[in-house]
């Protein structure tokens, strides 16, 4: 009895949400991500230091309420969800090409991110999921990538962190691959 | 193409919110562009001489950058220089730049901040320069917030290319400068005192 009301309680917030058109409260808030970004390579470029903390800061919370606000609204979708990668990846290749053009990262980093994206985007419309453990992290890293770039500096450092890239990169490519080819290898 | 069909949406909200993100996206990018542009590539000018009757000749690099501030502080100090009876050229760093210092007895090195760096296009006409052989060379470091690290970093370029600093300045578009006077003026009276 007490499970039936609850689920009557949900459906009628689900229906709340979207007859007041909260629905795309979610995509708007992937979508912010991007009108950030000038404003935090902006920040970054001239050095405003707490200005492009803030801003990250608030990139990081929209990307964490995006999936949430989505979950809790029942309005989950896989458009909200490829805009959500999409966005992250126009906010990661736009922050690591502001960090190549000062000259803190080489430009290898750039079409090695392309790669990442495009490679995910293709084996997404697979029928049968990728076990990627590493794969699924990868924007997660690269936000921290760019977090610790913006908070320390210095040559090894950003040698360190190229190093971590592709790292992180050629792991989540070994272990999709291994993935595709365990059955053919039997 | 069917996947991408089924990903295509229906809801007039979700189309609008694809085409403002391509929007946004061109935006962003173009933003970055011109960023990038504005912060690397060499500027081709003629070299401007003022004060061509003055005794004794100051070479001004400048760069650009992203906005008139580093061209304002440049003519400032060219300006206090000329009024104390030098003959001043003014070079952005490019192919076209003076590299041959002998006939200059005044290095003036105005290098942009970005991402706490001095702006590449200087470095690679110090670069292009090379040894400075001891001339006398006064430094102004530009930025908007704080400049610290990219003053060091072009005072340790210079000693490197066997230069003699005479003066450092930094100097802020943004930030308050010292004694609350603009930073063209400090770049003025600075140099008037210049002998």
């Amino acid at each position: 009895m007490q499970l039936k009301l609850q689920h009557k309680q949900l459906n009628k917030s689900t229906k709340t949400v979207k007859s007041l058109g909260f629905e795309y409260l979610p995509s708007l808030l992937s979508v912010l991500r991007v009108i950030i970004l000038p404003f935090l390579a902006y920040s970054f470029i001239f050095d405003y230091t707490f200005a492009a903390y803030g801003l990250f800061l608030l990139a990081i919370g929209t990307d964490f309420f995006d999936g949430y606000l989505a979950r809790k609204m029942d309005s989950a979708t896989k458009f909200g969800a490829y805009l959500d990668a999409t966005v992250d990846f126009i906010f990661i290749i736009g922050m690591f090409r502001i960090f190549v053009t000062a000259g803190l990262y080489p430009y290898w980093v750039l079409p090695l991110i392309l790669f990442v994206y495009i490679q995910f985007l293709i084996t997404s419309f697979r029928s049968k999921k990728i076990y990627d453990p590493i794969g699924k992290y990868y924007g997660s890293l690269l936000f921290g990538a760019i977090g610790l770039t913006l908070l320390f500096s210095g040559q090894l450092f950003y040698y360190i962190i190229s190093a971590g890239i592709v790292a992180v990169t050629g792991s989540s490519l070994i272990s999709r691959l291994v993935y595709i080819l365990k059955p053919q290898m039997g | 193409m069917q996947h991408i069909k089924e990903l295509w949406p229906q809801k007039r909200w979700k189309k609008i919110l694809l085409l403002t993100l391509l929007v946004l996206t061109v935006t962003a990018a173009s933003l970055l562009a011109y960023a990038s542009v504005g912060m690397n590539k060499d500027f081709i000018t003629e070299l401007v001489v003022t004060n061509p009757q003055g005794t004794k000749t100051a070479l001004i690099l400048h760069h650009p950058g992203l906005s008139s501030f580093s061209h304002d502080v440049a003519y400032a100090f060219a300006d206090g220089l000329a009024s104390n009876g030098w003959r001043v050229e003014i070079a952005t760093p490019s192919i076209e730049a003076p590299t041959d210092l002998s006939k200059y007895s005044l290095l003036v090195v105005t290098s942009n901040t970005y991402a706490s760096n001095p702006d590449k296009p200087t470095i690679r006409q110090l670069e292009r320069i090379g040894n400075l052989n001891e001339i006398q060379t006064i430094l102004i470091t530009l930025g908007a917030g704080s400049a610290q690290e990219s003053k060091q970093s072009l005072e340790n370029t210079i000693q490197v290319f066997n230069g003699t600093i005479v003066e450092s300045l930094l100097l802020y578009s943004m930030a308050p400068n010292e004694g609350g006077k603009s930073a063209t003026e400090i770049a003025t009276q600075t140099a008037q005192q210049i002998n």
